[in-house]
């Protein structure tokens, strides 16, 4: 197991992080070794994963060693999640790979679930992403701090309607072929807490390294300090895996940081006060963490957060920031709401409220997927912007 | 809930998308967009493993998709639903006017190339004495229609670079500034709805108040004819706006009563007696109506007798503002910069200029690279 584990982290090692450790320790004097140039391949921190999964479940015991050359190929590059995630447990699925029933019942579920990943990640993410492009290509010292938020908050929707979108494609594609893979995202937007955020957000990772990391190193079983360390340690890991280079480090300690202020005293505190400031709390430290995410550069990425907050002087809006705000309040406003569980309330209580009407019912869930369907065409035959955000994962 | 029209409904839709688009002809050009569109790639062994493949194959498959002007349209469309109001590359105004969203100021340039004229008419000073020098800098339609803009929307303010510009040659050359003469007659057709050019109308407006500066008697409005040579003129705005629903715009030609004979030679031999070239009237690009398009350098000769030479030096916003110059001048010589490479000194002095006239629109002299090129 050790002899797998070591290679498949080589592999990995070498792709994506072989010069970004050449980059810093060509920052000590006299040394300069030539960067290697190498193309990240698509997907590698997530089939990794997958079958360091394999290897570890196998090793504990959880399941059987796979014997079919086939399934196993067929859990580590099943395509509809090997891009993006999500980032599936071998435990999880073993049984699957062999006995899955398929039919129209899960064909259309999938079906239905593939349509809104695709209209989340086309129709709402590339289009907040627009935003994001145009006002972090401003210079951060007199960005105005209207225009700070409106760019930030464009970023925060496009990273949650990209990434959760494509995990609804994963899972729906997967459900057309027969497969039930775990949930990835669950609402993070709405959690009252940061340490309820990653538990709703990219949750395949996080119980990843829970399982794999976190546990195994004893989690909150061997007393405060150590818990501490460990959490420490998986956040650092968290930060890395998102990509090779100093802000994804700064951004992952960051998450520790909170995690471990919400174990220590925190937690307490937000539960007694009202759950309008929690989510407040929750989502303006979120907010802040995508200011260090979205700029590779770590110093541009302060100089962002201090734009935000008016550190440089500049005005608290432009012309600019009311265009902005005009031209792409609905936009974010509707993916503000979109965010939420209240869509999928609506449709829940429309359908309850026809369920003796099943032609009806289906008729309308016809013309809205077909309606969908249509605009992310004519959204994609105009592909003038269509960003792929996981390159580094 | 019927999952199984579901299922067999979107297997259906996944297979007519795909027939239909393998049985449509590929269109080479797309004449809304003014661009050629990727047709079938070529498998090849290097364009595969260095990733040009794929990335031609993906854009064959969104520029050959059916009836792709209609869905760009739709997108448009939904796009303006939710009141955005541009598309990165236009803005949506009102009276069904398109707006270039991409202008700026590069300020640094703009310094650069005041400095080019400034120094080029010195040098040319200390042999021709006489020389008259004036600068025209237009402002585009986002300075002079701004009530038609879309409400905020950040465009950069032309009218400042026109006056620092004025500020720093004065005493040198003089700088016309016709801002507030286009702003007082924006009531006019000015500008093409559909293109990043002005009109005759608007050529004409700033030819007469020019002239009049510059001690030269302009023709009257009464001794001009109006005629219009074109009413389906669908320009780069267009081009860029993707939404199809948007009206063309008329071409006028302005021309004075009592026309001069000209000689044009439009280089490489090519001598015509005339300014406008009807056969782009036919095309899309129409104003090429006015001169043929950019071209290197034009050197017209005119029937009149006064021993006057006139040289431009410009963009395409001078071309449909030569017309009007050929009963001034005996001889006009119309270069472009961006074309033209010539000891642009030794061409003058050459050639005996008597009078010299820079013509630019505001946000493309304050990024021209090539004016450099007067001073060597």
């Amino acid at each position: 197991m050790v002899f797998c584990i070591i290679i498949n982290l080589g592999i990995l090692g070498f792709f994506k992080y072989a010069d970004f450790i050449i980059d810093n320790i060509n920052l000590i004097p006299a040394v300069s070794i030539p960067l290697l140039g190498i193309s990240l391949p698509i997907g590698v921190s997530f089939y990794i994963f997958q079958s360091l999964s394999y290897t570890i479940d196998v090793y504990r015991g959880d399941v059987t060693a796979q014997k079919s050359i086939v399934n196993f190929g067929t859990y580590v590059a099943l395509f509809p999640q090997l891009i993006a995630g999500p980032i599936i447990q071998y435990k999880t699925i073993d049984s699957q790979l062999e006995n899955r029933t398929q039919g129209y019942d899960k064909f259309g579920d999938g079906v239905r679930r593939f349509i809104t990943g695709l209209g989340k990640k086309v129709l709402i993410a590339n289009t907040v992403g627009v935003i994001w492009t145009k006002v972090s290509s401003f210079d951060t010292a007199t960005v105005p701090v209207l225009t700070a938020w409106i760019g930030i908050i464009a970023f925060t929707l496009q990273i949650y309607f990209d990434f959760s979108g494509y995990s609804d494609m994963a899972i729906g594609l997967g459900k057309m072929f027969g497969f039930e893979f775990l949930e990835n995202f669950n609402y993070p937007y709405m959690s009252k807490s940061i340490t309820e955020f990653w538990r709703r957000w990219h949750i395949s990772l996080g119980t990843w390294f829970r399982d794999y990391v976190y546990i195994p190193l004893g989690g909150n079983r061997r007393g405060l300090t150590l818990q501490l360390r460990n959490i420490l340690v998986v956040w650092l890991l968290t930060g890395v895996w998102h990509g090779a280079s100093w802000n994804f480090v700064v951004w992952g300690l960051y998450f520790g940081l909170l995690l471990m202020i919400e174990k220590l005293f925190l937690l307490k505190i937000l539960q007694r006060i009202p759950r309008i400031f929690t989510h407040i709390y929750t989502m303006l430290f979120v907010i802040i963490s995508w200011a260090l995410f979205a700029f590779d550069n770590l110093s541009q990425g302060i100089a962002f957060i201090g734009a935000m907050f008016g550190q440089h002087g500049a005005p608290l809006y432009d012309g600019t920031s009311i265009y902005l705000l005009l031209t792409n309040g609905l936009l974010l406003l509707i993916g503000v709401v979109g965010s939420t569980d209240i869509p999928k309330r609506l449709v829940n209580r429309a359908e309850r409220a026809l369920a003796n009407r099943p032609a009806f019912v289906t008729t309308g869930a016809c013309a809205v997927l077909l309606g969908l369907s249509v605009l992310c065409v004519a959204y994609l035959v105009d592909a003038s912007y269509n960003p792929f955000l996981y390159f580094r994962f | 809930m019927n999952k199984k029209i579901i299922s067999i409904g979107f297997a259906l839709l996944l297979f007519s998308v795909s027939i239909i688009n393998l049985i449509i002809p590929q269109r080479s050009f797309s004449e809304n967009e003014n661009r050629y569109l990727q047709m079938l790639p070529a498998l090849n062994f290097e364009d595969i493993i260095s990733g040009k493949y794929s990335e031609n194959f993906a854009s064959y498959s969104s520029d050959q998709f059916f009836s792709r002007d209609e869905w760009i349209s739709l997108k448009t469309v939904a796009e303006l639903a939710l009141m955005k109001k541009d598309n990165g590359r236009i803005y949506f105004g009102s009276n069904n006017t398109l707006f270039d969203a991409t202008e700026k100021i590069d300020n640094k340039q703009l310094d650069k190339n005041t400095n080019v004229i400034s120094e080029y008419v010195h040098t040319l000073k200390s042999t021709l004495p006489d020389l008259n020098a004036t600068v025209l800098l237009i402002p585009t339609s986002t300075e002079i229609l701004s009530d038609l803009l879309p409400a905020y929307a950040p465009v950069p303010d032309q009218h400042a670079a026109i006056r620092k510009v004025s500020k720093q040659l004065n005493g040198k050359v003089t700088v016309y500034d016709p801002t507030d003469l286009l702003k007082a007659n924006k009531n006019n057709y000015l500008y093409f709805r559909t293109d990043h050019h002005w009109t005759s109308a608007a050529a004409y407006f700033v030819y007469r108040e020019w002239a009049k500066q510059t001690g030269l008697t302009p023709f009257s409005q009464d001794d001009t004819t109006v005629e219009q040579v074109s009413s389906s003129f669908y320009g780069t705005l267009y081009s860029k706006a993707n939404l199809f629903t948007i009206k063309p715009d008329l071409v006028m030609a302005y021309r004075p009563l009592k026309a001069t004979p000209v000689w044009a030679n439009y280089g490489q031999d090519h001598i015509t007696q005339t300014l406008y070239f009807g056969e782009f009237l036919d095309k899309k690009d129409k104003y090429s109506y006015f001169l043929g398009g950019n071209k290197p350098a034009v050197e017209i000769k005119t029937g009149t007798k006064n021993g006057k030479t006139f040289m431009m030096i410009k963009d395409s916003y001078a071309h449909c503002f030569v017309p009007f110059l050929t009963s001034h001048f005996e001889k006009i010589l119309v270069v472009d910069p961006r074309y033209f490479n010539v000891d642009y000194p030794t061409y003058a002095i050459e050639n005996h200029v008597t009078d010299i006239l820079f013509l630019y629109n505001v946000p493309n002299f304050s990024t021209d690279k090539s004016l450099s090129r007067l001073v060597g």
